[in-house]
């Protein structure tokens, strides 16, 4: 079985005291329990002179101390992480299996019925088929030859609102003290738990607490990110849990001056039940648009809808009640 | 302290008030991001697809559905081609959901002729097979295609 941190310290400290012939302190280690730590107290009357080699021991194994629960936490973080993966590859198969059923039946609403020639619809995956053709996040496309994910990094984020989920207060407490969703390196990362959000505020001209970042209008948030690939790329996937989040446009460039639009309307890039309109023109659901190898990349999203969270803001005034 | 930790308080610090006061009247839009990731890849110039037999019984009318996505930045062309092969004989068919002109439904019936949207067989389906052909736009870019769907149909009664 293999060791934790803090046995594999202990005993390295237990081999080192051996070593210098301080059986004693050894010893006492090798009484202790994994979970125990190495360092005892050690009290010095007033007037007694203490014994700095006593404190340069001690010191060290503070030191080994810190070391084995930093380990510990490495691990139990790793385990989690971990944890977090496998059970969202399990919900993820859950959703899949209760998607394919939804759309099954949206089929059958939307597609048969009185109106329509058809009464029945079958869907084809790719295990009812055979051939060269490659499948991939959900839908089907030229054979592969070769591929790559390029490393991205933001340039910029330019809109109409803020960055984050500041003013956002759910149970009397500010949420972006424990979770803020303001860094841009969250659109990035390749991990599932960070998420990027980016916030308008609007409110009723009645409203009698007001600050800065409200606005008096209804407008949508709308921003734009600008990213750099470490190469060329001709494709890349937004990943959303908002199904109504629109692209309303999208530029590509290899110097990031020059930009060429390459799509100019906004797309519900999100929402499986626009696969039904008629000449939709995308394979909505999957997050992918195709792009000509560039190596800048300039998104243009907009929010469709307002969210039931609290807004809140802290107002800062001299005692006297002067605001600031 | 974190003043924030609190709403709904009042707290003094230097000589300064910190009021938590909430909008009532707010709303928020967001635009949420979890990820995005971008991709090199080069394809092959063609590719295919085939299903095994679609028909289990015979059916009046079949037809197919498909969401294709094939970028605007793309030269014009045809890169996508469905081929269902009916009763054993070959019929270049469009999506019932595409733009395209072309046969969309394959009929039993025998009472009119074909019609620019309507390949009408004169005999009842016993059989259907679904060939797709992808033919990708340069080396480095490529059609998509999602949410295939056979659609089984009624036929009319013959006169």
């Amino acid at each position: 079985m293999e060791r934790s941190p803090s046995e594999i310290i202990k005993q390295d400290l237990i081999k080192t005291y051996v070593y210098e012939g301080l059986t004693k302190k050894a010893d006492r280690i090798f009484q202790k329990d994994f979970d125990e730590p190495i360092f005892n107290n050690i009290r010095y009357h007033k007037e007694e002179e203490p014994v700095v080699k006593e404190i340069n021991y001690s010191l060290s194994e503070i030191e080994m101390d810190t070391r084995a629960l930093l380990g510990e936490l490495v691990v139990i973080a790793s385990k989690l992480e971990g944890l977090m993966s496998s059970s969202r590859d399990r919900m993820d198969q859950v959703d899949e299996a209760i998607a394919i059923e939804e759309e099954r039946l949206e089929d059958l609403n939307m597609l048969c019925g009185e109106e329509s020639d058809f009464s029945s619809v079958k869907m084809l995956g790719p295990e009812d088929f055979t051939g060269t053709a490659s499948f991939q996040d959900g839908h089907f496309l030229s054979k592969i030859d070769t591929q790559s994910k390029a490393v991205l990094s933001v340039v910029s984020v330019e809109g109409n609102g803020y960055e984050g989920n500041e003013y956002v207060i759910k149970d009397s407490r500010f949420i972006i003290d424990s979770a803020d969703t303001s860094r841009r390196s969250y659109m990035v990362d390749d991990s599932f738990a960070s998420v990027y959000e980016y916030s308008r505020l609007s409110a009723s001209k009645k409203e009698n607490n007001r600050f800065a970042m409200l606005n008096y209008d209804d407008k949508e948030a709308e921003c734009t990110v600008t990213l750099e690939a470490t190469r060329s790329v001709s494709s890349f996937k937004v990943e959303s849990n908002d199904r109504d989040l629109l692209i309303t446009s999208i530029r590509v460039s290899d110097d990031n001056i020059t930009y060429r639009e390459i799509m100019s309307d906004s797309l519900a890039f999100n929402n499986k039940k626009r696969q039904y309109q008629k000449r939709s023109g995308y394979i909505f659901g999957t997050g992918v648009l195709s792009i000509p190898s560039s190596r800048f990349i300039r998104i243009s999203f907009r929010s469709d809808g307002k969210t039931e969270d609290k807004i809140a803001f802290v107002r800062v005034a001299n005692i006297g009640g002067e605001e600031l | 302290m974190s003043i924030k930790k609190t709403a709904y308080g009042t707290f003094n610090v230097g000589g300064l008030e910190h009021v938590v006061l909430p909008v009532d009247t707010a709303k928020r839009h967001v635009i949420r991001i979890n990820g995005i990731d971008a991709y090199s890849e080069s394809y092959k110039r063609s590719s295919y697809l085939k299903t095994g037999e679609l028909v289990e019984q015979s059916v009046e009318s079949i037809a197919i559905y498909a969401n294709e996505y094939i970028p605007g930045h793309f030269p014009p062309g045809k890169y996508i081609t469905y081929t269902l092969t009916v009763n054993g004989k070959d019929y270049d068919v469009e999506p019932i959901n595409s733009n395209r002109a072309g046969k969309k439904i394959i009929k039993r019936e025998t009472t009119r002729k074909d019609s620019s949207y309507e390949v009408r067989l004169g005999e009842i389906i016993k059989s259907a097979i679904l060939t797709i052909k992808i033919e990708s736009s340069g080396e480095f870019e490529t059609p998509r295609l999602s949410g295939i769907k056979v659609l089984y149909g009624k036929g009319e009664t013959d006169i």
